[in-house]
């Protein structure tokens, strides 16, 4: 069979160029051309910028509009709250680097991607990769908080369902402004802090109006997920379907070492912009603790597809985690 | 026939034109009530990002019959202009005519939309969590509201055609 | 293969243009045009045009459009120009061509207060255009001064056309409205430099200036405070960053309610028609948007926006030299659309050009409300010329082009100057973000 397969790659493109991790999806980038190689030039990959917006990915990927996307799940979790348990706080380390590494076990874990794929199926949809980044898990802020109290009141910008249930348990009053303003929301006190990334933060200039990075325990994960739709995918033989998860596999370390390096790159950026970075105190935990089962009973309750099955994923998830920590001794 | 038309044409004032009229002014309240809650009670409210955007969609289209009864959705007239009265009024039902069948596309496309978003169970991101079947059935209501006001132009425009025999002034 | 996206390009833009010709509404010639695209060629369910609306549509950023339309209906209605006018009057009579300099200004500050350039033309064609001519003002210069003096409203904040292109585009408004200040007053001051010049050329032009005392002076500025209360504090509270524009909007709708109010020109007629003028205005344009935004999927989904933007990024004139060919097409676009309708039909094809060129899509977006608003001066369709003509019957098309096309030197040079020093668009932007 040596029939040419022509898959359309809707890419948003939503993190910008600046990000290592989002070059794979380039046109001529490492996806397009791993396929093209592994394949003997059987999978030929026609990359879409914008072909939808964001919100639309997921149901325009699973119809069929286009064969493969990449999606925002954090932008999702309200939709589709069971394919966001990265967001519930507690799960996997707060710190980024170990964050990241636990969060890509689980993702490599089979109880977990059984789960997955029959979840997806539903919808229509084959789970390819994962694309883990900078986890939106800080406080951008003028204020040094050092504990649950200094944040009691504070207007805090956050995006996403599960962060905003967070930082209420927490204390804090969530708002939601339009992203493309929130430097000089900030300079005029429109807002007291806003919660994302270290990286995407500084990248939109939240170094210059803030003081402060404090590292909160919420939404550890941010992370975008590469479907494919189920009918185009079970199209394929046998063997270009093995070269599109081998490949995907591989994608998905790259896409993980590269933001790991970032990450760690972007600390010493934002050092020396004049930020000082802090945590909240230890003699907090209980509450926060608390603050992170609200979160993640909201998750198991809130009303939405596949109820049933998140207790099962919950399950699996901390699980692949633990045995990640068992294996890597930590 | 003219009883029909002035039927329909209520209708387009009432729901098409009123009822976003009205809308405009309860989001001037709401962006307010947000700012006043953010500032003065410290304790923002929060929906304002999220309703504000399925008010706008709702103007727009709910709007849309309204706005053609008023003849304020605007055209290239510079071309037309420069042709007799009477081709003038035949091109005007013929472009009445397509608009009409655009009808078709537009509502068969958002009762798509609406079955999809029940399908998924599409709910906005943010924490309202709105089904978005709700806002997403403006669009419907919009284009058949649409289309009634269309089908009274083309009696309206046929009425005149017969008046004045397709010809002089 | 190439060859066949090219052919369907053609036939889908000669499409448009047919319908267009023929008179249909441009929203519905984009729509249809959009959805043979959509099904025939990219093979995509009716579906995707409803998403496309929604999604595009759906945005808190774009109703600060709706909220600024009806504030500037408020006080379009209310009779507040008049006022403005003839406080500006006091101060700017004495310059040669004074009552042309006030209306040049009073153009600037009401552009401050709306966007629409619809409702400035007409007024000022209503209540200046009279007193100019009993002065003996030359009908060419007080018509052209009036049509003019509109292509400030869109670049002095508040402007609804760079609210259009910042929400359709996701650009900072904030960004935009700040980028357009400065080049509003530069164009402002070269406005009043051409009136004067062309007064000193031609002398019977213009009646000598007149001048008024300090206390008229004083008089009239305490007579136009609040309002100047009212444009400050709203892009105050912008520019401050205290509130979103949409909020600012919000604000500013409620405070020239409150406003007219209290001189009791407020009635309920007004506030009706004022919302229904809004629905209308919202209506047309943001279905236009719906609709472009679907053709650009569309156009986009079959490969071609790719081919066009690689087509003009390659053509051997350089980056500058693509820059004036979009400018050029918009003046002869600019015979037969209004700036709004451009920026909706040629911004899906333009918009990728730019990012691709690596051009401060703000700075951009600055030279193209002058690319697009030189549009309402230009014959045969001119919107300003159109609607003044409409206030002044008396007095032909001719005239008012007439007086209108030396105007067009200063909207050229003020784009040179913007070409020379893109920081009269870009450093107040960037003094808002912190430097
Ligand atoms: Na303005
Ligand atoms: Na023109």
């Amino acid at each position: 069979d040596q029939k040419v397969y022509k898959l359309k790659f809707s890419w948003n493109d939503i993190w910008g160029p600046k990000f290592r991790a989002s070059q794979i999806y380039r046109p001529g980038g490492e996806m397009e051309r791993m396929l093209y190689e592994r394949s003997g030039g059987r999978i030929q990959l026609e990359i879409i910028p914008r072909m939808f917006p964001s919100g639309d990915m997921f149901t325009a990927v699973a119809k069929g509009k286009a064969d493969m996307g990449d999606i925002a799940m954090p932008w999702l979790s309200g939709t589709y709250p069971i394919w966001n348990w990265g967001e519930i706080p507690g799960i996997v380390n707060e710190d980024p680097v170990k964050g990241l590494a636990e969060e890509l076990a689980v993702y490599q874990d089979p109880e977990v991607m059984k789960i997955y794929d029959k979840t997806l199926k539903k919808f229509g949809l084959k789970f390819w990769f994962v694309t883990q980044w900078d986890p939106a898990n800080g406080i951008w802020s003028n204020r040094n908080i050092t504990t649950l109290e200094d944040l009691k009141g504070m207007k805090v910008r956050v995006g996403g369902y599960l962060p905003t249930q967070g930082i209420k348990e927490l204390g804090a009053s969530p708002v939601t402004i339009a992203g493309s303003e929130l430097a000089p929301a900030m300079m005029a006190g429109t807002i007291d802090g806003v919660l994302t990334s270290l990286g995407y933060g500084y990248s939109i200039g939240l170094g210059k109006v803030s003081k402060y990075f404090t590292l909160t325990p919420l939404s550890p994960t941010w992370t975008a997920v590469t479907l494919m739709n189920a009918k185009s995918f079970e199209a394929l033989p046998e063997d270009l379907q093995k070269v599109v998860m081998d490949v995907g596999r591989e994608l998905q370390q790259m896409v993980s070492l590269s933001t790991t390096a970032e990450y760690v790159m972007s600390l010493d950026t934002v050092d020396l912009s004049g930020v000082k970075r802090t945590r909240l105190e230890a003699g907090d935990a209980e509450q926060i603790a608390q603050a992170a089962a609200a979160v993640e009973k909201e998750w198991l309750n809130v009303e939405g597809p596949w109820k049933e099955e998140r207790p099962a994923l919950l399950k699996a998830v901390k699980n692949a985690v633990q045995n990640y920590r068992d294996f890597t001794g930590k | 026939m003219k009883k029909i038309v002035s039927i329909i044409e209520t209708i387009t004032n009432v729901l098409s034109g009123y009822l976003p009229a009205l809308t405009v002014f309860l989001l001037m309240v709401m962006v307010l009530g947000e700012v006043l809650t953010r500032y003065v009670m410290q304790d923002p409210l929060s929906i304002a990002d999220e309703l504000g955007g399925f008010m706008l969609v709702g103007i727009t289209f709910i709007g849309l019959a309204y706005t053609w009864k008023e003849r304020s959705h605007v055209s290239v007239e510079i071309v037309t202009n420069m042709l007799s009265p009477g081709v003038r009024r035949w091109l005007k039902l013929f472009t009445l005519l397509l608009a009409t069948v655009f009808c078709w596309p537009l509502i068969a496309g958002s009762y798509e939309l609406l079955q999809d978003s029940l399908l998924f169970g599409s709910r906005s991101g943010s924490w309202m969590r709105t089904p978005l079947v709700y806002p997403q059935s403006v669009l419907l209501v919009g284009s058949v509201l649409l289309l009634l006001q269309l089908v009274a132009e083309i009696i309206k425009s046929v009425l005149e055609l017969m008046n004045t025999g397709g010809n002089e002034k | 293969m190439m060859g066949s996206e090219v052919g369907i390009a053609i036939a889908l833009i000669a499409l448009l243009f047919m319908l267009l010709i023929i008179g249909l509404e441009i929203g519905w010639s984009v729509g249809i045009t959009a959805v043979i695209g959509l099904v025939w060629y990219v093979d995509q369910p009716l579906g995707q045009l409803a998403e496309t609306a929604f999604g595009s549509l759906n945005s808190f950023t774009l109703t600060a459009l709706p909220l600024f339309i009806f504030m500037g209906g408020i006080l379009g209605n209310t009779g507040v120009n008049e006022k403005l006018f003839s406080a500006i009057e006091k101060w700017v009579a004495n310059l040669p061509g004074g009552l042309a300099c006030s209306v040049i200004c009073g153009n600037a500050v009401f552009g401050a207060m709306c966007g629409s350039t619809i409702a400035a033309t007409a007024t000022f064609g209503k209540i200046a255009f009279p007193v100019m001519e009993k002065k003996n003002y030359s009908p060419k210069l007080a018509l052209g001064a009036i049509a003019s003096g509109t292509v400030l409203a869109p670049l002095i904040p508040p402007s609804i056309l760079l609210i259009l292109y910042g929400a359709w585009q996701g650009l900072s408004i904030v960004d935009l409205l700040a980028a357009g200040l400065i080049p509003g007053l530069t164009l402002t001051i070269l406005f009043i430099l051409t009136i004067i010049i062309q007064v000193k050329l031609k002398p019977e032009l213009a009646p000598p200036a007149m001048s008024f005392t300090m206390r008229e002076k004083l008089l009239a500025l305490i007579d136009v405070l609040p309002f100047m209360g009212v444009i400050l504090g709203v892009l105050g509270a912008i520019f401050g960053g205290i509130m979103t524009p949409t909020e600012a909007a919000g604000l500013g709708a409620f405070l020239s309610i409150l406003l007219t109010l209290a001189y009791r020109r407020l009635t309920f007629e007004i506030v009706k028609r004022s919302l229904l003028d809004t629905v209308k205005i919202t209506s047309f344009s943001l279905f236009i948007m719906a609709m472009a935004t679907l053709i650009s999927h569309v156009f986009n989904s079959a490969g071609i926006i790719p081919l066009i933007k690689e087509f003009i990024i390659g053509l051997p004139i350089g980056k500058y030299g693509i820059l004036m060919l979009f400018f050029v097409m918009y003046l002869l676009m600019g015979m037969f659309f209004d700036s709004w309708s451009m920026l909706f039909l040629t911004f899906p094809f333009v918009m990728p050009v730019i990012v691709g060129l690596d051009i401060n899509p703000v700075w951009w977006g600055i030279i193209y409300v002058m690319a697009g608003e030189q549009s309402t001066i230009t014959p045969p369709f001119g919107l300003s010329l159109f609607v003044l003509k409409g206030v002044v019957p008396k007095h032909s098309i001719g005239t008012i082009v007439r007086g209108s096309l030396p105007f067009l030197i200063p909207i050229y040079i003020n784009v040179l100057l913007l070409f020379l020093f893109p920081q009269l668009a870009l450093w107040l932007p960037s003094v808002l973000k912190g430097g």
